[in-house]
């Protein structure tokens, strides 16, 4: 197996007009890798795919895929890159057939039987019309052209998003399925984490333009924690806490999600002499919602009823 | 390719359908309104302006529909090409196929060309195979008529161009996306305003090249400017530049019509009266008429006493007869004929006579070809009679009538035969007798320079070579007297005016040179004072008029805009040297001033953005030839990238460049809020990052 990095990017950054939409991406996707690129709406995570893809010019910085420099992929690399695009747009007028038979003629390994095996499990009969389809069907369809090449690479653009629960289970099925071979590689955008779960190994959390996160599941996983601060009377103010994403504070509780926790966090947490410390569980949703969600403080404590006098 | 030629079939067939339909539709509206017309000749109506129907290829109004169709199909097709797959993701679709970007392009360009051509070219070519048929049009046919709407059909395909670019381009400012169309404009502009289709195809050649060119850069990219190849930038800059020409030279012109003053009157002449005296007119500005003789005594009313109006002057006029006298025709020696342009009708006909239901045309071979207007067929062919052998030379062909007052139409018949030239002799043709009459011949030495004929008066004027003769159309000389043509590159307008004493004649000649190619210019003025047919009494040379001088100052003020390359690419292409005497070399010399702001303001504003200095020499040659419409490109194309405040020396840098433009140094990484989360690349099938 070669050990250079699949995708590999340097610096790469696109801005907008004065805004920043991607900045500084460095990132190395290893091959045999699931690859989940993570991030909220409007973070960058097409932007980057796109420049990934040679379809968008980066504003500076740069990167390869296979090897191969992106602001000049050569047709050979595209046909081993397999693209999935988000909203699963396709030729109207074509029918089901017409379709496969047009992706078909561009590469030579294409696959009938993968091609039809994805059909059938999202039902698609060849002479429905694209445009007759429901969204569901669409992105079947699409992963149908994605896959029957058999690319080496394959980058998903936010695949499951607008699907019913049934058909991204199916989605995600196929993508197992891909993945049983270990020399392919998956670098795929979501919203659902459940799906993350499922398949990444690998994951990189872009937080409105920067990437913040580029690590193993278990370690993003284990570096999010949450800590529960019980309190006698009301929680006292926070002193500066490294790594602090969000806290939430009721009556007599005090919840904090922060990285990296450790000793140091813990003792200066004790310092603010709570009843009780307690780090429960974190699923990976809460963890990544705590993550790119809102930072700082929020209270809950209702505004005490004025007294008449 | 073959899937891709397949996909863009599919995908715009329709739009190829309809646009087939409806251009065959206006064709046959077009073609059935002349049918129509020359039905209701045949049926007895009139020939009024028939001329301008009787032949669809040469129509006016079908050629201006034809053009105008296919330039908005041309634009359309192109623009719904590039449109259809504008969604970021279908495009995408598109361009991830595994072949290279140029490749998918061909496919389009192919494509749309044959769509194209199956949307007008096919209705244009049921047009010719209309007009070729025997029995649909009563007029002469050439395989040059095709020519004017084969040239509509490939500006269609310029503009086919310039749609696609329409719709790839980004454009930053409102409207400038329009930008991409200029090329397409001016070729249209140019297509029948060119004597020659050659000089019409090279200019839609032209315009197609660099829109093609511009094209296949910004198909390259998604229309960045700066990542393309230098043909492509440099293409795209000359359509902006060519858009920013239309703009600044339309702002010119409504700014000149808008503040430039009118124009006094002015003007000066020579007059015969009936009495023969002589006298010179002339007015200037919101000033009197001024009617003094030779020697500056004004003229004065015999019944007033006082200074003539210039009302009763003009009743003092000599009945008369004049003709334009050249001994350059066409096709004998190649004078340009500005007039008999390739999508002209008079190129190929004039529309001579009407009598019968036969429409009789004046070829370009110099026959006079009848056609039945009811069967629409070929009738019969009038040549000069060769029998004298004075036609050895020329050949046996009609001259093309210089003064003749219906070029455009087809006159009545009345009973009444015409005079037609040949290069020899002057014949009188009878079209319903088809007979032709020798009239006057000239000798083997003369030839035939100019005729006029007043039929109702029965007066004929006649030039040759040796004699200038009035006669009556049965032969019958009045006057004759002897030509002196003393220019044989020139020629001379003839005037003969009866004068009210019986017998006596005044013949005015006025020479004029041909000056630069274009203008004639008044060379010499002589009147001769003839007593019976031959007896010149008197002659005497005119003093020369002064030159009209007209100030055109404040209109090429507001013309200094078009910039000087431009201006001087327009005066060798367009008028040779029009302005003999340099009058506007000034003008010429002023328009530096807007090419040296351009030239200036480009470098400043390329200085401002640390462009190279390959670049900036680039831009600054560029606004040398284009000046500001040049710079309305240079801004219109140039991507305006943002600026960051460098982190190591605090200056505002571009954020497209990985070095600073002033200290070299790099940008840092984005900052870090200790929420981070990285780990160490594994050694192989799993990921990581380089921090």
């Amino acid at each position: 197996m070669n050990d250079a990095p699949v995708i590999q990017t340097r610096g790469l950054t696109r801005y907008y007009g004065a805004k920043a939409v991607v900045q500084d991406l460095n990132l190395e996707v290893m091959r045999g890798s699931v690859f989940a690129f993570l991030g909220r709406n409007g973070s960058g995570k097409t932007t980057a795919i796109r420049m990934l893809l040679g379809l968008l010019a980066p504003t500076r910085g740069g990167g390869s895929l296979l090897g191969c420099d992106i602001r000049a992929l050569t047709p050979a690399v595209r046909a081993r890159i397999g693209y999935l695009t988000e909203e699963h747009q396709l030729y109207g007028w074509m029918t089901v057939r017409e379709i496969g038979e047009f992706q078909a003629a561009f590469y030579p390994r294409w696959h009938p039987k993968i091609f039809t095996g994805v059909i059938g499990h999202f039902g698609l009969r060849p002479g429905l019309r694209v445009k007759e389809l429901s969204r569901g069907q669409r992105a079947g369809l699409a992963l149908a052209l994605t896959l029957a090449p058999d690319p080496e690479l394959l980058i998903l653009d936010d695949p499951a998003l607008g699907l019913d629960p049934v058909a991204r289970r199916s989605l995600v099925e196929s993508m197992i399925y891909l993945t049983r071979r270990s020399d392919r590689t998956i670098f795929f955008s979501s919203h659902n984490l459940g799906d993350v779960e499922r398949v990444a190994d690998q994951i990189a959390v872009l937080d409105y333009s920067v990437l913040r996160v580029c690590c193993s599941l278990e370690t993003f996983r284990g570096s999010v924690r949450e800590v529960l601060l019980r309190f006698a009377g009301a929680p006292p103010p926070l002193p500066p806490i490294p790594g602090l994403l969000q806290a939430f504070r009721t009556d007599h509780e005090l919840r904090l999600t922060c990285v990296h926790y450790n000793r140091e966090t813990e003792q200066a947490l004790r310092q603010l002499a709570p009843v009780s410390l307690e780090l429960p569980p974190l699923g990976l949703e809460d963890a990544f919602i705590s993550y790119l969600g809102e930072r700082g403080e929020k209270s809950f404590i209702l505004a005490e009823p004025e007294v008449e006098s | 390719m073959k899937q891709l030629l397949y996909k863009e079939w599919r995908e715009h067939f329709k739009t190829a359908l309809i646009g087939l339909a409806i251009f065959a539709l206006l064709l046959t509206l077009q073609v059935r309104s002349g049918a129509t017309q020359l039905q209701n000749f045949a049926l007895g109506g009139d020939s009024q302006s028939l001329a301008s129907w009787v032949q669809p290829l040469l129509s006016d109004a079908l050629l201006k529909e034809a053009v105008f169709f296919c330039a908005i199909f041309g634009a359309l097709l192109g623009w719904l090409q590039i449109q259809a797959e504008k969604h970021p993701d279908l495009r995408a679709f598109l361009l991830h196929r595994p072949v290279a970007r140029t490749t998918l392009l061909w496919s389009k360009l192919i494509c749309g060309a044959g769509l194209y051509a199956l949307g007008a070219g096919v209705p244009l070519a049921g047009l010719v195979i209309y007009a070729v048929t025997p029995g649909h049009v009563a007029a002469p046919f050439e395989w040059a008529m095709v020519l004017p709407g084969l040239n509509a059909f490939l500006l269609g395909l310029v503009f086919y161009a310039a749609g696609l670019l329409t719709a790839l381009r980004p454009a930053r400012w409102y409207g400038s996306r329009m930008f991409g169309l200029a090329p397409a404009l001016i070729a249209w502009g140019c297509l029948f305003e060119l004597p020659e289709f050659w000089q019409s195809l090279a200019v839609i050649g032209l315009a197609g090249a660099i829109l093609g060119v511009a094209v296949w850069g910004g198909f390259q990219t998604g229309g960045d400017y700066s990542n393309q190849a230098w043909p492509g930038r440099l293409s795209l800059s000359i359509v902006c530049a060519l858009a920013g020409i239309i703009l600044c030279g339309g702002a010119a012109v409504i700014l000149a019509k808008t503040i430039s003053p009118s124009q006094p009157e002015r003007y000066c002449y020579y007059q015969l009266t009936r009495d023969g005296g002589v006298y010179r007119v002339s007015k200037e500005g919101l000033g009197p008429v001024n009617i003094v003789d030779l020697n500056g005594h004004p003229l004065l009313d015999k019944k007033t006493g006082k200074t003539i109006r210039r009302e009763a002057f003009d009743k003092l006029r000599p009945a008369s007869i004049s003709t334009w006298v050249s001994f350059l025709r066409p096709w004998r020696d190649g004078e340009r004929n500005w007039n008999r342009w390739y999508c002209n009708r008079l190129r190929y006909y004039m529309p001579w006579q009407q009598a019968d239901k036969t429409l009789w045309y004046l070829t370009r071979a110099g026959r006079l070809a009848g056609y039945d207007a009811v069967t629409r067929r070929p009738v019969g062919v009038l040549v000069p009679d060769n029998d004298s052998g004075n036609e050895s030379l020329a050949g046996s062909r009609f001259a093309w009538p210089e003064n003749y007052s219906r070029p455009n139409d087809f006159e009545s018949y009345n009973n009444q035969p015409r005079l037609l030239a040949s290069a020899r002799s002057l014949y009188l043709v009878d079209v319903e007798n088809r007979t032709v009459k020798p009239l006057v011949s000239a000798g083997q030495e003369g030839g035939i320079g100019g005729y006029s004929a007043d039929y109702d008066q029965d007066e004929v004027l006649v030039v040759t070579r040796d004699f200038i003769r009035l006669m009556n159309l049965e032969g019958a000389t009045e006057l004759q007297i002897t030509n002196e043509p003393t220019r044989p590159g020139g020629s001379t307008t003839i005037t003969v005016s009866r004068l009210e004493t019986t017998n006596q004649f005044a013949v005015e000649l006025v020479d004029f040179q041909r000056s630069h190619q274009i203008q004639w210019v008044r060379a010499g003025n002589e009147i001769q004072w003839v007593r019976g047919v031959s007896d010149i009494m008197r002659r005497q040379q005119l003093p020369p008029l002064p030159e009209i001088q007209w100030d055109f100052s404040v209109e090429q003020g507001c013309l200094l805009i078009i910039p000087t390359a431009v201006r001087m690419s327009l005066k060798w292409i367009v008028c040779a040297n029009f302005v003999a005497d340099h009058a506007y070399d000034k003008w010429d010399a002023l328009s530096l001033i807007p090419v040296g702001f351009s030239i200036l303001m480009g470098w400043s504003l390329g200085r401002r953005l640390h462009f190279t200095l390959r670049d900036q020499a680039a831009w600054a040659g560029f606004n040398l030839i284009f000046g500001i419409p040049g710079l309305l490109a240079f801004l219109s194309v140039q991507e305006w990238p943002a600026k960051a405040i460098c982190p190591h020396c605090k200056r505002l840098r571009r954020v497209d460049r990985e070095h600073c433009e002033y200290c070299g140094g790099e940008f840092n990484p984005p900052e870090r809020n200790g929420t981070e989360i990285f780990e160490p690349l594994p050694a192989a099938g799993g990921a990581g990052t380089l921090d």
